[in-house]
């Protein structure tokens, strides 16, 4: 009995999900008698293998709902109430079915209110139970009968078509070992039964695989009653159209799209489709179309949903955008629609100021999107404002097969599903771009910013790292979770192989760099490398995409850096252009050399030359070439470029320090990597080094307030090493609260271009000369002439500095000890 | 006395590996087969040999000898390996030999005695007399337990326990 009830629950189950799309199909269409013929169908089969199972409750609900659909057949007009009541009906069989799959036993329940409105629905009187009606007489006619469909099909558990893909992939491991016997042996007799078998082999996959797929119509169906209640509760008209429905699917894939489909159908009717009216308004027929079409495309199934709504407005994008703070203003007005509509996809983004219920939250797409990665696929979304949405999912055929790099690390073998990776590099003999070790940690230099790689051998188990010579020759696999990018390094990618994926065993599971293991080619086991566990591996934090971070205040973005890239060798190297005081063309003949430093003759002086390494240096040829003349105060000395690159603004994050001497940091150029040098190193590698006496006694706070993060990087060194207590303020605000919350300080300096009136004037000489208590307060500028110290004196600062003129700034700042000396009050 | 009636009046297999003998209640005793291609498992326990491919299942191999004693060496492809545990939960004990099936009575079946190292009584179901020596009985599905992640490669020194194996065999 128990085997006959669960027969009869797998199939009323999708009889059930059939009756409510084609009773949506016949509200639309109710000329259509075949469909309504093949509603009525279903229902009575359900309600009599009902009575036949003793299930009292489940048949008169069943036959109260095939009373009303015969009304129906029979040419009443359907109205919305009363398709909303058979749905309501139908509602309720699957409510019991779904408790009779648990329970083996119908659930205690009152339907008697649902009746009693299908019997008022219906014209016969309440409590009377409807007349049987005649069963099947003509509706049997276009369907085929329930004898006829048992015929060919047979229901198969899961597991079973599991088990027949794996002993499938067994038969082609031993064709495999079968062929490299008879290779090697050189076996004539045996090459075509073996051609056969392998003919067999392949076919025989194909069938196995074939038997999990199924068309993609099935969870279509459903989405007419999503589209149509919908439409209801939000008083929107709109009819879905399926295309393709015939399209085959893993059947594993086909549950995953579930979720992310009802999502995106939802957010078509709640913030495409507009209402009826606003529709009309818009020369648009009132009823809104949604379409969702499938089709196979390249080993990939494509799903489109578009609709023919209001579209999605790039400025309300823009707008959105700028006010949750992910990018400026100024470079969202640069991007195209495309790119824009990127920003759809992220946490928290929505452009609609409603949370309904049905969507609107700003959780939508962009977990649809995480979900419809997880599986290997893509999404992307076009609009055109007042014409609609097309968002189109690729996803692959099934999650049984999939195809993998087969890499080696050392003497490990893993594999990685293909889809994990976004971009492979073979470092041997890509000249573009590369691997930079920055204090141990090593940095690909991409395209779109530096992201932090490993070699994989390190990762996973904390390896030795490879030898230098051999990181060149290595294979870069660049992967991403949510929004963060990340590579690992490889020795070698042997293979491309399609595998089976297993789950790891049990006991191995806390393991969170294996997502599973597969059995390759060879018969060999190899484990499942999970992009997630990699990038905890590297330190990356977890997070299932792009961070959405509050708007900041105009005045509190750091301003970029105005710095000189210059080519030295195959080197782009950087200058803040402060330290620049010409570029100039320098004959070869007119080098001058003495005491093996060579030297730019100039009107009144020898400039000397220095390599970006802080090395004097004689240039090796007597070509002409490109010398940067730089600066410290009176001081001038010279680098030999190859080729002056560009002087740019460039925006440089907090963390700026190299570590390394003679390199402030790093930052990008349209892609390229490029060293930020300290002048003051090659200043004391040209001249005599700068003797920086320490001074005694407790630390002097000295607030700085430079916008150019590598300058103030460079006084904070310098001061610091003089032995005060910089304290860096960048932007105006922080240096409002530094003088509100940590004041008083000894000296302040600042920067003279950051007083009003200009750009603004976010600040006046008048509240920083009355601020705070302090020593000295001193005037940055980039050149100390009359205009720069006359502007000080006017503002009433104590006097006025060149940014890198190291010499004079720490005398200055050592008057404050000699208090007999006199303050120089600016000219 | 941890065994249960079942394993009281049952059977054992009598294996060998690294030198000392060891019984296995014959129930989680699946099958035997010779170990192919193994591969390492990284950040797995140090005794955990790797994952082979056993007729398209994949398994992982637990080094019987190593699990006892840390100074083993690790076994590897040909080792012969006794498969137990049922499907997520499988996997394989790598021994040097697998002696013979023995008839057990209640009467030869023995506490483990209260002295034997912590971490290896918690690995035994009891000992068993077989003629003129007695062997531990393994409490088979805690070697490698799933539910009992072991951290990963902690190495310890070779403690006495095994030492007392050796003794009570030799008794």
């Amino acid at each position: 009995m128990d085997e006959l009830l669960r027969d009869f629950l797998n199939e009323s189950a999708e009889q059930v999900e059939s009756i409510s799309s084609q009773l949506v199909r016949f509200e639309q269409d109710p000329s259509d008698a075949r469909i309504i013929a093949n509603i009525f169908r279903l229902v009575h089969a359900i309600k009599g293998t009902c009575g036949f199972l003793n299930l009292p409750r489940l048949e008169r609900v069943a036959h109260a709902a095939e009373a009303l659909v015969e009304r129906l057949r029979d040419g009443a007009a359907p109205s919305r109430a009363m398709v909303s009541l058979i749905l309501e009906a139908v509602d309720r069989v699957r409510m019991i079915l779904t408790a009779l799959g648990e329970d083996m036993g119908e659930p205690p329940g009152d339907d008697e209110a649902l009746l009693r409105q299908i019997d008022e629905a219906a014209g016969w009187p309440a409590n009377s139970a409807p007349p049987d009606p005649p069963a099947f007489e003509g509706a049997l006619a276009p369907g085929p009968t329930p004898t006829e469909r048992r015929v060919d099909t047979v229901r198969i558990p899961v597991h079973a078509l599991e088990r027949l893909m794996a002993l499938v992939s067994e038969l082609v491991l031993t064709r495999n070992q079968l062929v490299d016997v008879a290779r090697s042996h050189d076996i004539e007799p045996l090459r075509s039964p073996l051609q056969r078998l392998s003919a067999v082999a392949a076919d025989l996959r194909q069938s196995a695989l074939a038997a999990r797929m199924q068309p993609v119509e099935r969870l279509f169906l459903n989405f007419n009653r999503l589209v149509r209640d919908l439409c209801v509760e939000l008083g929107k008209k709109a009819e879905l159209t399926i295309q393709g429905g015939g399209t085959e699917l893993d059947r594993q894939l086909i549950e995953a799209i579930r979720d992310p489909l009802t999502q995106m159908l939802r957010n078509a009717i709640d913030h495409g489709i507009e209402a009826p009216e606003a529709r009309r308004r818009a020369g648009k027929a009132e009823t809104g179309s949604i379409r969702i079409s499938a089709r196979h495309q390249a080993g990939h199934v494509t799903i489109d949903v578009s609709d023919d709504g209001r579209g999605i407005d790039s400025d309300s994008i823009r707008e959105r955008a700028a006010a949750l703070g992910l990018a400026s203003r100024k470079s969202l007005a640069a991007l195209s629609d495309v790119e824009l509509a990127k920003f759809v996809f992220m946490p928290g983004f929505t452009t609609s100021d409603r949370d309904n219920g049905v969507s609107g939250r700003g959780i939508g797409l962009d977990i649809v999107r995480a979900n419809i990665e997880s599986l290997g696929g893509s999404i992307s979304l076009a609009s055109r404002a007042g014409h609609g949405v097309k968002l189109a999912l690729r996803i692959p055929l099934t999650l049984a097969i999939v195809p993998a790099l087969v890499l080696r690390c050392g003497a490990d073998v893993f594999v990685l599903p293909q889809h994990a990776v976004e971009d492979l590099a073979d470092l041997g003999s890509d000249s573009e771009g590369g691997i930079v070790d920055l204090n141990g940690a090593k940095v690909f230099n991409a395209d779109d910013g530096a992201i932090p790689a490993a070699y994989l051998g390190q990762l996973v188990d904390g390896g030795p790292p490879p030898p230098d010579e051999a990181a060149e020759a290595m294979i870069l696999l660049r992967m991403r979770v949510g929004a963060r990018a990340f590579a690992v390094l490889v020795d070698e990618v042997v293979d491309v192989q399609e595998i089976v994926l297993k789950p790891m065993p049990a006991q191995l599971r806390h393991i969170d760099l294996f997502s599973g293991c597969v059995i390759l080619g060879d018969g060999s086991a190899a484990l499942a490398l999970e992009p997630a566990g990699l990038a905890a591996a590297l330190g990356l934090p977890k997070s299932s995409g792009a961070s959405v971070q509050p708007a900041k205040a105009a005045e509190d973005v750091p301003a970029p850096a105005k710095l000189a890239f210059f080519r030295v060798g195959d080197g782009l190297k950087a200058l803040p252009l402060e330290a620049v005081a010409t570029i100039q063309p320098v004959p070869g003949g007119a080098l001058r050399v003495a005491g093996g430093q060579a030297y730019i003759p100039s009107e009144e002086r020898l400039i000397p030359i220095v390599s970006p390494d802080g090395a004097p240096c004689p240039p090796a040829s007597h070509a002409d070439f490109t010398a940067l003349v730089l600066r410290e105060g009176e001081k001038r000395y010279a680098l030999v470029a190859d080729e002056i690159v560009d002087v740019v603004d460039v925006q440089i994050g907090a963390d700026r320090s190299s570590g390394r001497r003679g390199v402030l940091g790093t930052v990008k150029l349209r892609g390229e990597l490029a060293e930020i040098l300290d002048p003051f190193v090659l200043s004391d590698a040209a001249f005599e080094p700068l003797r920086v006496e320490r001074r005694e006694g407790a630390a002097m706070r000295v607030l700085l307030q430079e916008p150019s993060p590598v300058l103030s990087l460079l006084l904070a060194q310098l001061l610091r090493g003089a032995g005060y207590e910089p304290r860096e303020a960048g932007t105006i605000r922080q240096f409002r609260a530094c003088l509100a919350n940590e004041g008083p300080f000894a000296a302040i300096l600042f920067d003279l271009d950051a007083l009003g009136p200009k750009d603004g004037g976010p600040l006046r000489a008048e509240d920083l000369v009355n601020a705070s208590p302090r020593r000295l307060l001193l005037g940055l500028a980039s050149s100390a002439g009359d205009a720069a110290r006359s502007r000080a004196a006017k503002a009433g600062f104590d006097g006025v500095v060149e940014k890198l003129d190291r010499a004079e700034l720490l005398r200055r700042l050592a008057s404050i000890d000699a208090p007999a000396r006199h303050s120089e009050s600016a000219a | 006395m941890k065994l249960s009636p079942a394993e009281v009046q049952g059977a054992f297999l009598r294996v060998r590996a690294g030198g000392r003998a060891y019984a296995l209640p014959i129930g989680h005793v699946h099958s035997v087969f010779r170990v192919g291609a193994v591969t390492r498992v990284p950040l797995a326990p140090a005794w955990l040999a790797g994952l082979t491919n056993m007729r398209s299942l994949i398994m992982p191999v637990v080094c019987l000898a190593r699990r006892f004693d840390p100074a083993a060496a690790i076994c590897g492809a040909g080792a012969l390996a006794v498969v137990t545990g049922l499907e997520a939960d499988a996997f394989a004990l790598a021994v040097d030999d697998a002696e013979a099936v023995i008839a057990a009575s209640p009467a030869n079946l023995l506490d483990t005695p209260i002295h034997m190292d912590f971490e290896h009584a918690a690995l035994t179901l009891g000992a068993l007399r077989t003629g003129s020596t007695i062997i531990p009985v393994l409490d088979v599905p805690k070697i490698f337990d799933a539910r009992r992640p072991v951290e990963p490669r902690r190495e310890r020194p070779n403690e006495e326990a095994g030492a007392e194996h050796e003794a009570s065999s030799r008794r």
